[in-house]
């Protein structure tokens, strides 16, 4: 009996990870699976096996998109955390009114699609009526400019579409920081930058870190933003994936791609958990 | 027995789809009742998906036994890819007098009577005519001194393969084989410098003709009128050596019972009737000589244009679409 009833729990609370499971597995061995399959012109792929696409990958393009993706993710994620951790910070500190104003604030900023702010920007940067007419007025540029397409443009945009996710991830965390130690701290002599390094970094490195690597993980597969406003010598390896997949019609080799793509992801994974691991050892 | 109706009574019905949008709006407002008016069938308009999925899901649904319509509206390179996987219904002949009246690019016989031409579109020189003066009227002004001035289309799908094949190289017969390909992207890349947007996605082209970001490039004929119509500065112009011009086709999935309503839509398609329709209200161009039709020259030359196309390369791009892509991924990124 009581063995029934504790394997009725199991199965009640196994249905998450079996779901998890399957929606991640399944889609991940039919990527495996074609990645291997040869290329049919007429369709998607055909029956057999080859490893033709992932010879194919070594080609310095591919590895120089792939380096493109990695440095992007890098950059927007250190900026977001840069921008994020401040701002939620004082977002914490204030009333709570406000606070709620603010979280509903950046939660809508994640209804809008990323192909309509892409676009947004598109127009934002552009030389008729974009952000350079604004400069000018202000004294900062001589003339209105276009600044797309640009590497600028790009991140810019990713940062504004990352940046709540970095927020609401800081947002638990800071909010629990006790005011109390940074004000210890303070009246032991620390200065604010002091104060700021040796309690409120060792005590939010963990989450600072978890934050960094989802920004960092959105930003790998941005497919719209680089493509609307980057240069082609930078579109990431996401834009080339989708390129070969729909209009290439090759899906071994975008499969081949995407496993390449989802290698390099998770070493910067384990890459970041490394290191926010081995300094709270240190 | 009045609990029987007779065959006469019985409702008959056709699913057709078409792209999304105004495409398919102008048909089910425009077209549809024509021919419900014509024969008593009535018209179920659809939407179908743009891109490499119409095809993938339309194939499996036929395996199913179950395509979603009854006819659909297919790009020329997918009605290759489409024969190939044996998706579309023979056609006969004999139930569609009008075929002869389209024009004669379009009656040559192919492998398989699958497909009949729907209507067709172009891609010419769209221009700030603001900023571009003399406006041109070839495309070697593509490559004269315009730095950043243009925004093309990126990819293999890019009509500047057939520009630049029929512009420096006599004709699109050169992509028929990989080494022509290269030598024609090799012509593609000395634009590098004039071109500022390689745009996948009309839309970034069109946001970029509007803000003034580009001087010109390559674009839709019917965009641009619509863009026209609606207040932008921009010029659409067939270049002497001619527009490149794609043409969709009506294709029937195998798995369709409706046999006979479809061909005679497909009739009916064929006629000066259904083709002004078209030209008028769709702003797709005809598929029938003009000589054949009432349209003033305005409405003519909203749609169309009687220099000489440059037809798309279909055969070479079912062909060569992988290679070509990533060719072209190659030039365009390094």
């Amino acid at each position: 009996m009581q063995h029934a009833a504790r394997l009725r729990l199991a199965l009640l609370l196994s249905w998450p990870t079996l779901t998890l499971l399957g929606l991640v597995a399944i889609p991940a061995l039919l990527l495996i699976r074609i990645s291997i399959a040869p290329r049919d012109p007429s369709g998607m792929w055909s029956p057999g096996f080859t490893l033709h696409a992932y010879r194919a990958l070594m080609e310095p393009e591919l590895l120089g998109a792939l380096l493109d993706s990695v440095e992007m993710a890098v950059v927007v994620a250190a900026i977001s955390l840069g921008l994020g951790f401040p701002l939620t910070y004082l977002i914490t500190r204030m009333r709570r009114g406000q606070q709620v104003v603010w979280l509903v604030f950046l939660l809508t900023t994640l209804s809008l699609s990323d192909v309509l702010i892409a676009f947004s920007w598109q127009v934002m940067l552009s030389k008729r009526i974009g952000l350079s007419n604004v400069f000018v007025a202000l004294g900062l540029m001589d003339a209105p400019a276009s600044l797309t397409p640009s590497s600028g443009a790009v991140i810019a945009c990713l940062v504004y579409l990352v940046l709540p996710f970095t927020v609401l991830t800081l947002f638990p965390v800071l909010s629990r920081l006790k005011t109390d130690v940074i004000e210890a701290a303070r009246t032991l002599g620390a200065s604010p930058l002091r104060a700021f390094t040796s309690v409120v970094v060792p005590l939010t490195r963990g989450p600072a870190m978890i934050a960094f690597l989802m920004a960092a993980i959105l930003t790998v597969g941005a497919y719209v933003p680089p493509l609307v406003l980057g240069r082609p010598q930078h579109w990431p390896m996401a834009v080339l994936i989708g390129s070969t997949a729909l209009a290439g019609h090759d899906l071994p080799r975008a499969s081949a791609m995407s496993i390449f793509l989802l290698g390099a992801t998770i070493l910067l994974a384990i890459l970041t958990a490394r290191v926010a691991r081995g300094r709270r050892r240190a | 027995m009045p609990f029987i109706r007779s065959a006469k009574g019985t409702a008959r019905s056709l699913k057709i789809s078409t792209f999304g949008g105004y495409f398919e709006r102008s048909f089910a407002e425009h077209v549809y009742p024509a021919f419900t008016r014509a024969t008593g069938i009535a018209v179920q308009s659809i939407e179908q998906p743009e891109g490499a999925q119409f095809l993938f899901q339309l194939v499996e649904a036929n395996k199913a036994g179950s395509p979603p319509m009854d006819l659909c509206c297919t790009l020329n390179i997918d009605v290759l890819r489409g024969r190939a996987q044996g998706l579309w219904r023979g056609f006969d002949h004999a139930k569609l007098p009008n075929f002869t009246q389209l024009s004669g690019k379009f009656q040559d016989s192919q492998s398989a009577f699958d497909s009949v031409a729907a209507m067709s579109w172009y891609m010419t020189f769209v221009i700030n005519p603001d900023e571009m003066k003399p406006a041109p009227d070839s495309w070697t002004a593509l490559w004269d001194t315009h730095p950043n001035a243009w925004g093309v289309m990126s990819g293999s799908v890019s009509p500047i393969l057939e520009i630049t094949a029929q512009t420096y190289f006599g004709g699109t017969e050169i992509l028929m084989s990989q080494h022509g390909i290269d030598k024609v992207i090799a012509k593609i890349a000395e634009l590098k410098g004039n071109v500022k947007l390689w745009w996948q996605d009309e839309g970034t082209m069109q946001t970029a003709l509007v803000n003034d970001e580009v001087a010109g490039g390559i674009y839709m004929h019917d965009t641009a009128m619509v863009m026209v119509k609606n207040g932008t500065s921009v010029r659409s112009i067939f270049p002497k050596e001619g527009a490149v011009e794609s043409t969709n086709f009506w294709c029937q999935p195998n798995a369709s019972a409706k046999t006979d309503e479809a061909q005679e839509f497909l009739n009916f398609s064929c006629t000066p009737e259904a083709q002004q329709l078209v030209a008028r209200f769709v702003g797709s161009a005809p598929v029938i000589d003009r000589a054949k039709l009432n349209l003033t020259d305005a409405e003519f030359a909203s749609v169309s244009s009687s220099i000489p196309s440059i037809p798309a390369a279909t055969q070479a791009r079912f062909q060569f679409t992988d290679y070509m892509e990533r060719q072209f991924t190659k030039m365009v990124t390094s």
